[in-house]
């Protein structure tokens, strides 16, 4: 599987042909936490290998020792962005095995958090972006301040930034506090605002442009064969949102439309994840208006009514895959995870093969996929 | 996707940077302000003993394996300890408990340079943490606002 | 002894005082921990945070003298295989470079280091295109190809940005009819040359950017791809000489950008001494020059190495070319020599 990795491993490696093999690492500012071995004569790329694995954490089998309530909390340390919309995932397999459904408040309010963490999560990614296209991290910096009024949101509303441990099987575990409404709705106000600050100073900015239009184009018919994910499939024309698709949570009564782009370069994906922000806000503001009136929880009968189940749900990255398979106990026997990322990764390794790629152009390149290492390793 | 002519692809950017001048920072300088927490803020767990039957709810429902239940001098029944070192802080406890016994506070400032004092038995338990032993420098108490202009901390003596 | 000492100095006070205290020696080293205190606070303004805060109690002044003495005390790494000599000679070269050029230039009326008439101009261009050679050197002597790749991207840059730039101060040494920094800045008095060599201006502006390697030309020292670039392997006080190098540069630069097109020490007389009143003008316009300086450092991002020599010679040259035509036929046809 490893075309590049020998023993013993050094840094910089004569290939033949006068070709060198180049070791972008862990320890490295822009590489995240994983190794890309870049097969380059010194200006262009001829191959790119991903070598993931650093930051494994048997996710899988540790959920085999947790009941449903339980699992809920290693779960959404998997990835540290978007930890809603995983759970998201989990929390509809499993109430697929035992023939529950939610209230339509719980729905409402699984809505309107997994939609405050898209936001936040695309924020960051954007910014992470912006930082590998080689500016100087102001832009970083503005985005992970402004994430600040959503996490304060969250964590008035579940009571932790990030890991909420808010879904459990049946519906939420507490209900909005008083005052959330107004909050929430100054801080998306706040947020249209410093969206239009974003355009003015760096999505429509030239030396941006310059240095992510034509890079990486990914044609349509190839990102359907490849199985690219999320922003990367919707940038290059391709129109599936799992939200519309197969709408689950609140999302066949709210209204929206998904953002596509026909170009297929790294500007695009960039681009659709911007206006994918502003589709965010307007769900968040109709999920908060129409909010309806009842419980919030529902219990699980005590046994499950079906084997397996298979559920997914639209994360910021891409769409993820549940697959669970019980024999009757409280704790499942195998839960199989299939993330966006992974598929991304794939996607990466393929590029320099349809087109010449760079040096200079690898991170915008990697990094205009969105991939997250923590994702694709579990 | 819009269009924009040449200057405002170009000098925009210069303008709407320099623009930031204006606008008060938002980090802040710890420790001498704390952001305080919100009512729902999940912290460091507080017991009360008096509440408290000995069931083991807690140590069923805990994820991290984190709570375990241990005898107090006088008493006679088990009450739990907790190792703040697997607790991930997720509040399932102090949801499942029948009588309310164990509540969170917003503090997680626990840090200690030995691992046993990490492991609060249950009479440790009971008392819950003071910030300002935990940071003497403490000044001031930040809330953060959100408003349509920016983030606002108001500010409070502590 | 002592007598002969006091007799030279009572001789020689006006040369020793411009060399030691100012615009020399005490000055530039003084300026250039200013200078990054500067870049530190107020490029942390435009990102919303505060900068140094702690060190010193009031605004972190004291911050850049504790980093300069915690980077003086640790060790100096030779890497293995390097060229000892070659490693540790042309990083101690560096910042003298461009503190040479600086030299030349007038902070008040007469009030140069090295007062001579003549060819003080083309004298400063010629030093300061010394500056590349040295990080060459440098980035060879580390044997290291990530920095030797670093130290390549320096000439290609060089070559898209030198070229521009003299271009462009050629068209302000035909506009004043003189090569002498001194005799330019004593005609800009009544009117700055930013506006009649306007086309002149942008081009040196934008070639400014490639000579101190700052974004969006900062490509040697690409961060994101080749970890710090020429400056890679070094540590300690020969890591502060780099910095030193790179400060001094800008520094350098900036007073040319000054002297040429905003009117040098020139500016409404608020102090009765002539001596001080030009080095408050020119400081003055230099720290505003710099904090316009930092904010296009953070308001763009790094063009790719082949973006920026297209930049330099398909749209920078032939307006340099255009700005000397222009000012050729105000100057000889319309205003008659």
């Amino acid at each position: 599987m490893h075309r590049y990795l020998t023993d013993p491993f050094q840094e910089i490696e004569e290939v033949e042909g006068g070709l060198f093999k180049l070791n972008i690492g862990p320890q490295h500012p822009i590489s995240g936490q994983g190794r890309f071995i870049v097969l380059t004569d010194g200006e262009l790329v001829y191959d790119i290998e991903v070598d993931i694995g650093y930051s494994h954490r048997g996710i899988e089998k540790i959920l085999e020792y947790k009941n449903y309530i339980q699992a809920v909390v290693p779960l959404e340390r998997m990835v540290m962005l978007d930890t809603s919309n995983i759970l998201m995932g989990f929390v509809r397999a499993v109430e697929e095995l035992y023939g529950v459904e939610p209230p339509p408040r719980a729905n409402y309010i699984r809505t309107i958090i997994n939609e405050l963490n898209r936001i936040s999560s695309h924020l960051y990614a954007l910014g992470l972006y912006a930082e590998s296209a080689g500016w100087n991290p102001a832009v970083f910096i503005w985005t992970t301040v402004d994430r600040e009024p959503i996490l304060d949101i969250l964590e008035m509303i579940t009571g932790a930034r990030w890991s909420h441990s808010f879904f459990i099987p049946g519906g939420v575990r507490a209900d909005l506090p008083n005052g959330i409404k107004e909050r929430i709705l100054d801080t998306m106000d706040f947020l249209e605002r410093r969206l239009e600050v974003y355009e003015d100073a760096w999505i429509y900015n030239e030396t941006f442009r310059m240095r992510t239009e034509g890079v990486g184009v990914l044609p349509r018919d190839k990102a359907i064969e490849w199985g690219a994910a999320g922003p990367s499939l919707r940038a290059s024309g391709v129109k599936y949102d799992t939200r519309l698709n197969e709408p689950y949570s609140a999302y066949p009564e709210l209204d929206f439309k998904i953002v596509t782009h026909t170009a297929g370069d790294a500007y695009a994906r960039g681009w659709v994840r911007f206006e994918e922000i502003k589709v965010s806000i307007d769900l968040v503001r109709q999920a908060i208006e129409n909010i309806p009136k009842g419980p919030v929880k529902k219990a699980l009968p005590p046994r499950p009514v079906k084997q397996e189940a298979l559920a997914r749900a639209e994360t910021a990255r891409g769409e993820i895959n549940f697959y669970i398979y019980t024999e009757g106990r409280d704790k499942p026997y195998r839960v199989k995870i299939s993330p966006a990322s992974f598929r991304n990764f794939f996607v990466i390794e393929q590029m320099p093969k349809i087109q010449e790629i760079k040096l200079a152009d690898v991170p915008p390149l990697i990094y205009s996929f969105d991939p997250w290492f923590l994702d694709a390793d579990r | 996707m819009k269009k924009k002519g040449f200057i405002s692809r170009v000098v925009t950017p210069f303008v709407t940077v320099l623009k930031h001048a204006a606008y008060k920072p938002v980090t802040h300088k710890y420790p001498y302000e704390r952001l305080e927490g919100f009512p729902r803020t999940r912290g460091r767990i507080v017991l009360k003993m008096d509440e408290c039957i000995g069931c083991g709810a807690c140590g069923y429902i805990c994820p991290d394996f984190a709570i375990m239940m241990k005898p107090v001098e006088g008493k006679d029944l088990t009450y739990p300890a907790i190792d703040f070192l697997k607790c991930s802080f997720c509040g399932l406890c102090v949801e499942i408990c029948p009588r309310d016994a164990l509540e969170m506070q917003s503090v997680v400032e626990l840090g200690s340079s030995n691992y046993r004092d990490l492991t609060y038995y249950p009479e440790r338990m009971t008392e819950p943490e003071d910030i300002k032993k935990l940071l003497p420098e403490l000044k001031y108490v930040l809330t953060p606002v959100a408003t349509k202009e920016g983030m606002k901390y108001i500010r409070r003596r502590v | 002894m002592i007598d002969w000492l006091i007799e030279f100095i009572r001789v020689n006070l006006d040369p020793l005082f411009k060399i030691i205290i100012f615009p020399g020696i005490t000055f530039i080293m003084l300026f250039t921990i200013f200078a990054v205190w500067y870049q530190r606070k107020f490029l942390a303004r435009l990102m919303l945070r505060m900068g140094p805060v702690h060190a010193g109690r009031v605004m972190g002044w004291l911050q850049l003298i504790a980093d300069s003495l915690k980077l003086l005390t640790k060790e100096i790494i030779f890497p293995a295989y390097s060229y000892k000599k070659l490693f540790l000679l042309s990083a101690i070269t560096l910042p003298v470079i461009p503190a040479a050029a600086i030299a030349l230039i007038p902070f008040a009326p007469g009030y140069a280091i090295f007062n001579v008439k003549g060819y003080t101009g083309l004298l400063f261009l010629g030093i300061m295109s010394l500056y590349p050679i040295f990080i060459v050197l440098m980035g060879w002597a580390s044997n290291n190809k990530f920095t030797l790749i670093g130290a390549f991207r320096t000439i290609y840059l060089d070559v898209a940005g030198e070229i521009p730039i003299f271009l462009s101060v050629l068209g302000v040494f035909i506009w004043a009819g003189t090569y002498d920094l001194q005799d330019i800045v004593a005609m800009q008095s009544s009117m700055w040359f930013v506006i009649p060599q306007f086309l002149g201006f942008i081009v040196f502006f934008i070639s400014y950017f490639a000579m101190i390697e700052k974004a969006p030309m900062d490509i040697p020292e690409a961060e994101t791809e080749l970890v710090f670039g020429y400056r890679t392997e070094y540590t300690g006080a020969l890591f502060l000489d780099t910095m030193l190098g790179d400060y001094i540069n800008i520094l350098a630069w900036s007073l040319m950008m000054v002297t040429l097109y905003f009117g040098g020490y020139n500016g409404p007389a608020i102090f009765p001494d002539p001596l001080l009143n030009g080095a408050f003008w020119i400081l003055f316009k230099l720290i505003i020059l710099l904090a316009i300086t930092f904010t296009v450092i953070i308001s763009y991002a790094r063009l790719r190495i082949d973006q920026a020599i297209r930049l330099g010679w398909y749209y920078l040259i032939p307006l340099a070319l255009l700005n000397l035509i222009i000012t050729v036929i105000i100057k000889y046809v319309v205003l008659g020599g």
